[in-house]
């Protein structure tokens, strides 16, 4: 009965020791995620900075991304530039500034950029619709272009197509696009919204899906 | 109204065509089309989907349900429709609309007089030597102006002049007599 004092003197300052070492356990955690999040919001935007977060651990960053890939036969398949690439540990990058050149024959045909984009391995992305009856590889690298993503012709390409919309899907491989938001193209006089399509840039086929407008201005 | 011809031959059905093609200039002087329509954009939507391809030096735009053309007081409507472009100019060489019916409406004068026509297939184009802009109505054609009313297999018409080229029959039809039109 005398020593009950003596314990619960020796209980609660250690009760208190072990509560304080998890709260500045906690505390340092907080703040060393948050110096974290910090350093990695430099130069993103505000909609990339929500993906990020979600993507969990960051792998690598890297300024002045600059890279080009050759097809199997040796020959120029496609540039991809971006200011900035922050890789995640579950192989999916977010780039910002990315601009793709799509080559044919060694000339660059299109150009195709977005203030974001997200690179990641393709899953289970939908076949050719625009009548190929071709299915993508599941390795493809998939490329999402984010606000402001256009597609313009390039200076060897004899269209003059232009593909803008706030968000789109590259398969860099096949050189489709598709995505399910609204578009514009302009080309010559000609201008059409819709909303959803599917384009293969190689052939240049355009499919758009609905609410579709128009105007075609007569040459004065 | 008179039934004007229900040819049973091929001659007589061209007979019957040019009649009604002279017929239709002689009785409607003045009526042409919105001189301003051909200058206007053309405009065009869609409930369904739509695609655009390029082969053969053409660029072609396919539009699906609910199809709505118009081109200043032009206006046409039907469940499909085919745009070509020169790829090189990207002019806009041909539409043709197909439906159940196609139907076709357009101003002739400031007036107020309006033309009209349905048909299965619809045909508009620029004719290379006249430079006219030409209609094609084409399967259950039928026509409407303010003077006569035609029916044929399929007709022919010149915007421009609101004029029948051709018809192809059996055709029937009628022609109003409205009061001789002052000219100044």
């Amino acid at each position: 009965m005398t020593n009950r004092p003596r314990i619960l003197a020796l209980f609660i300052p250690t009760l208190i020791a072990v509560g304080l070492f998890f709260t500045l356990n906690w505390v340092d955690n907080f703040s060393a995620r948050e110096a974290h999040y910090a350093g990695m919001d430099d130069g993103m935007q505000p909609a990339q900075l929500l993906d990020a977060h979600a993507r969990g651990p960051v792998q690598a960053y890297s300024q002045g991304l600059e890279t080009v890939i050759f097809d199997s036969t040796g020959n120029l398949q496609y540039t991809l530039r971006a200011e900035r690439q922050t890789q995640f540990e579950n192989r999916t990058s977010l780039l910002t500034q990315p601009q793709i050149t799509l080559f044919d024959a060694g000339r660059p045909n299109w150009h195709i950029s977005a203030d974001y984009g997200r690179l990641e391995r393709q899953q289970g992305i939908r076949g050719d619709a625009t009548g190929g009856d071709r299915e993508d590889r599941e390795d493809d690298e998939l490329i999402t272009f984010i606000d402001n993503a256009r597609v313009d012709a390039a200076v060897a390409n004899s269209s003059t197509l232009s593909l803008q919309s706030s968000e789109f899907s590259l398969i860099p491989n096949s050189e489709k696009l598709r995505s399910d938001k609204a578009v514009k193209i302009v080309e010559k006089g000609v201008s059409q919204t819709a909303v959803g399509f599917e384009a293969d840039l190689a052939n240049e086929a355009l499919y758009f899906n609905k609410e579709i407008r128009g105007t075609y201005e007569p040459a004065r | 109204m008179s039934q004007l011809a229900n040819a049973p031959s091929k001659a007589a059905q061209g007979l019957v065509s040019l009649l009604l093609g002279i017929t239709a200039l002689l009785i409607s002087p003045s009526a042409v089309s919105l001189a301003t329509d051909k200058e206007e954009k053309v405009t065009w939507e869609a409930a369904g989907n739509s695609t655009m391809t390029v082969e053969n030096g053409l660029r072609t735009l396919t539009l699906e349900e609910a199809v709505i053309v118009t081109q200043g007081s032009l206006r046409i409507t039907g469940d499909r429709a085919i745009f070509e472009y020169l790829v090189d100019s990207n002019e806009l060489s041909r539409i043709t609309v197909y439906g159940s019916p196609v139907g076709y409406s357009q101003q002739l004068s400031t007036d107020g007089e309006d033309v009209a026509g349905t048909s299965r297939e619809l045909r508009l184009y620029t004719d290379e030597i006249t430079a006219q802009s030409v209609i094609e109505l084409i399967g259950d054609a039928a026509i409407t102006s303010p003077d006569s009313t035609m029916n044929c297999a399929a007709i022919t018409y010149l915007v421009d002049l609101d004029l029948i080229r051709e018809a192809k029959g059996p055709c029937s039809g009628s022609l109003r007599n409205t009061p001789q039109q002052d000219t100044q």
